[in-house]
């Protein structure tokens, strides 16, 4: 065969696959009689004995991927991070990591929205963490991994537990052992005078997947607590935060997760963040007290500051004579 | 000169591969790279609690006076997945450690690496984020 | 003619006491309630539980006491309780009853609830907080409202903890109508209440959940610690079920309660 032949050969299956990929639609034409179907079966899920699909299990997202794109660059105070200096767990990332280039799907430049306040703000918390514990975030003052913030990947303990009983689907999270409680029988959300540090949580069903809506967040928190989050970690909530997660069964050992962020004062427009939760019930979780041994942290920041405030005035002092 | 890190599977059963390093506090909130330490004691009490697991140690200094010291170790979650349980530093062991003190003058240090009277390594997984990168720790990947 | 009526009347009366006596349960003995069954046929435990008592003040028979902190005045005063320790006597070893002398004297600062510490078991139960039991096959999860602690249960499992936790390791098993735990591998720091009584890491727990009617369970531990007692002793308190519609846990994340307390000292104060 000619080289030009060649050639239109890899051209026509190029287009072919390309077409398929974008899955343009095709004028359909009955297939022979005698032809075997190729299409595949919805895969479907398990339920448990009260009819809900059955999500139960322990599923981990130990995962590398940037959490934006490109993976942001360090802030004053917030040391890089490298994908691969965050997780040990190297055989975890090769089977798991989906083939994606950041965890933040939508917008799809995978950028996060986020107002120039919220940055600001982050960076001035950042700037004191020797002055109040009220600087630093929710997981270092042990108080929780936040409501999505939880679910984003991290070095350890990205862990999650589901079990389900007759109108509830309960999510333990190994760190700082958070049980949330989330009802599906259709009541009604807090009174909006409750504002709380996780927001309050109610699922509904669609298909098989649980829905979960979050709302009466507090504007204690951040949306995002650990470092792998890059520039996002220490970006604070507002109480107009609104979060909507969707936890889809896909196969047997895979949950399609994917949050979508909608804060009007912190972000420009809403966005969303996507990973899959990987099943292995050989994981075990251990108790994660947090601030019962969170002393020491506290005592050497802030007593560092109190240092550093004194050497600061005696150099001014100094300075005058 | 840096000693290369070396992972020992010693004989009281330790295990450890590359441990998980990060730990959620920022490590120049807590510790001063500026102050690198190195402590040579005897084990008195391993605290595996979290956030970090906390080694207490007496250290003997030049004038035969024995201060009582806190070198901090990794999250106990990740630690206990290696192998590192709560026997594997027992009371009376003699350690070296090399970290680098906290910020507030106290006798706390971060202890990245412990090194057992035998000349086996121990690594402690302590560095949390932004550590200094002298190459210690297994989780520095550029 | 009438005598075989009377006959009649009296076989028919003895029959029914016969049959009555023979259905009636043995006096002195209530019949045991039976609790609903979950799908896989066990008794249904789950919902929103508390307790209603002043254990938590102090597990012992007691009578009201006041504050420490003046500026509560009756708002902080403890109130009175007839006790949940089965013949109100917690057998100390001499050591230990001096101990728990100094940690009454001393509840202020050294009680681990004042720092919003993790409660331990049993005391979790009796906080006077909402608890949930969220209950499967394998796994029973006890998410309890106050400071967001949990803890697992496994069911038949003989797995064991490698390390000392503040709500031990639990493994629970049924036993009839009743959850039975099994918990162990606890360390040394919570107390069982805010009069100082405390425990060391050898501390064995065995709890029982029956249920006693649809909204109330039969709760009791047996203690057993050969550190600090001499022998083992027991608690019991009904847990009712809470009925409001609507009723869920909300969050009681109290450590934001407490950094002013333990950390006051060391922040950075406006200059003047």
């Amino acid at each position: 065969m000619s080289h030009r032949v060649v050639a239109v050969l890899w051209v026509l299956a190029a287009v072919v696959v390309g077409l398929s990929l974008a899955s343009v639609p095709v004028v359909a034409q009955a297939p022979p009689a005698a032809a075997k179907t190729t299409a595949v079966k919805p895969w479907t899920a398990p339920r448990t004995p009260d009819g809900q699909p059955d999500l139960q299990g322990m599923w981990l997202n130990f995962d590398s991927t940037p959490f934006e794109r490109p993976a942001t660059e360090p802030r004053p105070g917030v040391e890089p991070t490298t994908p691969g200096q965050i997780s040990g767990f190297a055989e975890d990332i090769a089977t798991r990591s989906p083939r994606r280039r950041s965890l933040v799907v939508d917008p799809p430049d995978g950028k996060v929205p986020v107002m120039p306040w919220a940055e600001a703000k982050r960076d001035y918390d950042l700037a004191h963490l020797g002055d109040s514990w009220e600087h630093h975030g929710p997981w270092e003052r042990c108080i929780t991994r936040s409501v999505p913030g939880g679910i984003f990947p991290t070095g350890y303990d990205s862990a999650y537990r589901i079990l389900q009983t007759p109108g509830y689907v309960v999510i333990l999270y190994e760190m700082i052992h958070e049980a949330r409680v989330i009802s599906v029988d259709g009541r009604p959300h807090v009174p909006q005078d409750i504002r709380l540090w996780n927001g309050d949580a109610r699922g509904r069903w669609e298909g098989q997947t649980l829905v979960v809506e979050t709302t009466n967040y507090s504007d204690k928190g951040s949306i995002a607590t650990n470092a792998a989050t890059g520039r996002m970690k220490g970006i604070p909530q507002s109480e107009a935060l609104h979060v909507v997660e969707r936890f889809t069964l896909v196969d047997a050992n895979t949950i399609d997760y994917e949050v979508a962020i909608e804060d009007p004062k912190v972000y420009t427009r809403p966005w969303k963040v996507a990973m899959p939760l990987n099943r292995d019930e050989s994981y075990r979780m251990y108790e994660y007290s947090c601030h019962e041994g969170n002393e020491n942290y506290m005592k050497s920041a802030l007593g560092g500051g109190r240092l550093e405030d004194k050497a600061a005035e005696e150099a001014a002092k100094n300075k005058e004579k | 000169m840096r000693t290369k890190l070396s992972v020992v599977v010693a004989g009281v059963g330790l295990l450890l591969t590359a441990v998980p390093v990060v730990a959620h506090h920022a490590f120049s909130a807590e510790f001063d790279a500026n102050k690198p330490v190195k402590l040579r004691g005897t084990v008195t009490k391993v605290e595996l609690i979290n956030p970090h697991a906390w080694i207490h140690i007496d250290v003997k200094s030049p004038d035969g006076k024995v201060v009582s010291w806190q070198v901090e170790g990794g999250a106990p979650n990740a630690l206990l997945r290696r192998g590192f349980t709560k026997n594997s530093l027992p009371p009376g062991a003699e350690i070296l450690v090399e970290g680098f003190l906290a910020k507030d003058a106290s006798n706390r240090a971060n202890g990245r690496e412990v090194t057992l009277a035998d000349g086996s390594k121990l690594f402690l997984g302590s560095s949390g984020t932004g550590a200094p990168e002298d190459g210690r720790d297994p989780g520095e990947r550029r | 003619m009438r005598n075989w009526l009377t006959g009649l009347m009296i076989g028919a009366a003895v029959v029914g006491a016969v049959l009555v006596l023979a259905v009636m349960p043995a006096a002195g003995q209530a019949p045991a309630y039976k609790a609903p069954r979950t799908a896989d046929g066990k008794p249904n435990l789950n919902g929103i539980w508390q307790a209603l008592n002043t254990a938590n003040w102090d597990l012992q028979a007691h009578a009201a006491r006041p504050s420490p902190v003046v500026a509560f005045g009756a708002a902080g005063a403890a109130p009175a309780g007839l006790g949940v320790v089965e013949g109100n006597e917690i057998p100390y070893q001499p050591w230990a009853a001096a101990k728990k002398k100094e940690n009454a004297a001393n509840w202020l600062t050294a009680d681990p609830e004042v720092k919003c510490f993790l409660p331990g078991v049993p005391r979790a139960t009796y906080m006077g907080f909402p608890f949930q039991i969220v209950q499967t096959p394998k796994y029973v999860l006890m998410a309890y409202e106050y400071a967001s602690a949990s803890r697992t249960i496994y069911i038949d499992s003989k797995s064991q903890s490698p390390v000392d936790t503040w709500m031990g390791h639990s493994l629970g098993r049924w036993e009839g109508d009743a959850l039975v735990v099994d918990v162990t591998s606890f360390n040394d720091r919570s107390w069982f209440d805010r009069a100082g009584n405390f425990h060391s890491d050898a501390l064995h727990v065995v709890e029982r959940y029956t249920p006693i009617g649809p909204d109330a369970l039969m709760y009791e531990a047996t203690i057993e610690d050969p550190k600090v007692f001499t022998r083992p002793w027991k608690i019991s308190m009904p847990l009712y079920r809470r009925l409001e519609k609507n009723a869920q846990l909300l969050e009681f994340k109290c450590v934001e309660f407490v950094e002013e307390l333990m950390y006051g000292h060391l922040r950075k104060q406006p200059s003047k």
